[in-house]
């Protein structure tokens, strides 16, 4: 049998399937189309969202470290805060929204790199997070609370125990997922590489 | 024509509340296509039906910025290959999803209604398309379904010349499944 042969039976198929489906279209009507999305773009989407909220975070850092710009011991942690929220900001530029429109090699091209992406910086943005609180938390209980945290050692001892408390269990608790991101990471990876080699291997 | 006035009306109706009617009257038009996209890609009922969910709405979201310079089954085997590649390979656990409709969009004869012949000659065919990879999978369904080497190109986002390449691998390929197939 040849690949045309096929053909023939495709063209059977299509005749009996013709007469075979039927479509639901109560279902359909039923079905709620304007708000729902796929799992993919939901996951860009929070990722988007994500990225935008680094920037915010940024902004609230270098706000707060203006407003206490004298006070360098709250001012300056801030800064590093704001300064690593916009790392984040950046690092996360690349995502972009899905297109079902483009090519097949072309979007499969953009999931893989995207998940690649998040999987490789799922841990620094965790990271990045702990880090921006531990750098605002200073600053945050000085103006809204009036607590100076550097001339109060029981307040700073409370606050550096809790956020060793914090980073320990951030840290302990998210290897599994780690191990999880690495995973992720490596099928993504192979994944692109034989969308390139689809993409590119042409010798007959 | 018909077909292409049908999307216009859609496309300038898009945020009417007819504009439904109208794309279940395109999903009628080109239901064949995407129950064998859905079929050959998902084998099992449930994610089946959580497929073909995912593909309607995709079609229904993209449809809003058609382009016609596409012949519009170019478009929705587009949409629909997209949807149904990025599905097998995404990494979610089914059972951690929200369950699916309990109803199946696209509802087909149960298997008796068909003769023993028609039943395993079907068999053979998705048998053997089932054997090719994803991407090799959508590159042989356009060629079967009569799709020039440019429209898959096009789909497909490779060069004519490379199409052209694949498509003769997958015939050496047949030539070698047939007589393991047959055994």
């Amino acid at each position: 049998m040849e690949l045309d042969e096929l053909k023939g039976l495709w063209k059977a198929e299509d005749k009996n399937l013709d007469s075979g489906i039927k479509l639901n279209a109560k279902h359909l009507m039923e079905m709620n189309m304007e708000n729902a999305t796929g799992d993919i773009e939901k996951i860009i989407r929070i990722s988007l969202v994500g990225r935008n909220i680094a920037l915010v975070y940024c902004f609230i850092s270098t706000a707060m470290a203006i407003f206490y710009l004298e006070a360098i011991e709250y001012s300056i942690p801030a800064v590093l805060g704001g300064l690593a929220m916009l790392y984040s900001f950046i690092s996360h530029l690349s995502i972009e929204k899905l297109d079902y429109k483009d090519s097949i090699v072309q979007l499969q091209k953009k999931i893989c790199t995207f998940r690649a992406h998040a999987a490789a910086n799922a841990k620094y943005d965790m990271l990045i997070v702990a880090f921006w609180f531990i750098t605002i938390m200073p600053l945050f209980l000085k103006i809204v609370s009036d607590i100076s945290l550097y001339k109060d050692n029981k307040a700073l001892a409370i606050f550096c125990l809790v956020a060793t408390i914090v980073l320990t269990l951030m840290t302990a608790l998210s290897r599994k997922r780690y191990t999880e991101y690495d995973r992720c990471l490596a099928k993504s990876e192979t994944h692109l590489s034989e969308l390139i080699e689809f993409e590119t291997d042409n010798q007959p | 024509m018909g077909r292409a006035n049908n999307l216009m009306n859609i496309r300038s109706k898009v945020n009417t509340g007819l504009e439904k009617e109208q794309f279940i009257n395109i999903l009628k038009d080109h239901k064949r296509l995407l129950y064998k996209v859905i079929y050959l890609y998902c084998r099992d009922m449930d994610d089946r039906k959580d497929l073909e969910q995912e593909i309607i709405l995709q079609l229904w979201k993209s449809l809003k910025n058609y382009n016609q310079e596409f012949k519009l089954s170019t478009w929705i085997y587009k949409i629909a290959l997209n949807v149904a590649i990025s599905y097998y390979r995404r990494d979610v656990k089914r059972k951690e999803k929200n369950k699916p409709y309990d109803e199946t969009i696209f509802q087909i004869a149960a298997e008796e209604d068909y003769s023993h012949d028609i039943v395993n000659k079907r068999n053979f065919l998705y048998k053997f398309i089932n054997r090719l990879g994803e991407l090799n999978k959508a590159i042989i369904i356009l060629y079967l379904d009569e799709k020039s080497y440019k429209e898959i190109s096009e789909i497909i986002g490779l060069t004519e010349t490379n199409v052209a390449t694949k498509i003769n691998r997958i015939k050496t390929k047949l030539k070698e499944n047939i007589s393991s197939l047959n055994n």
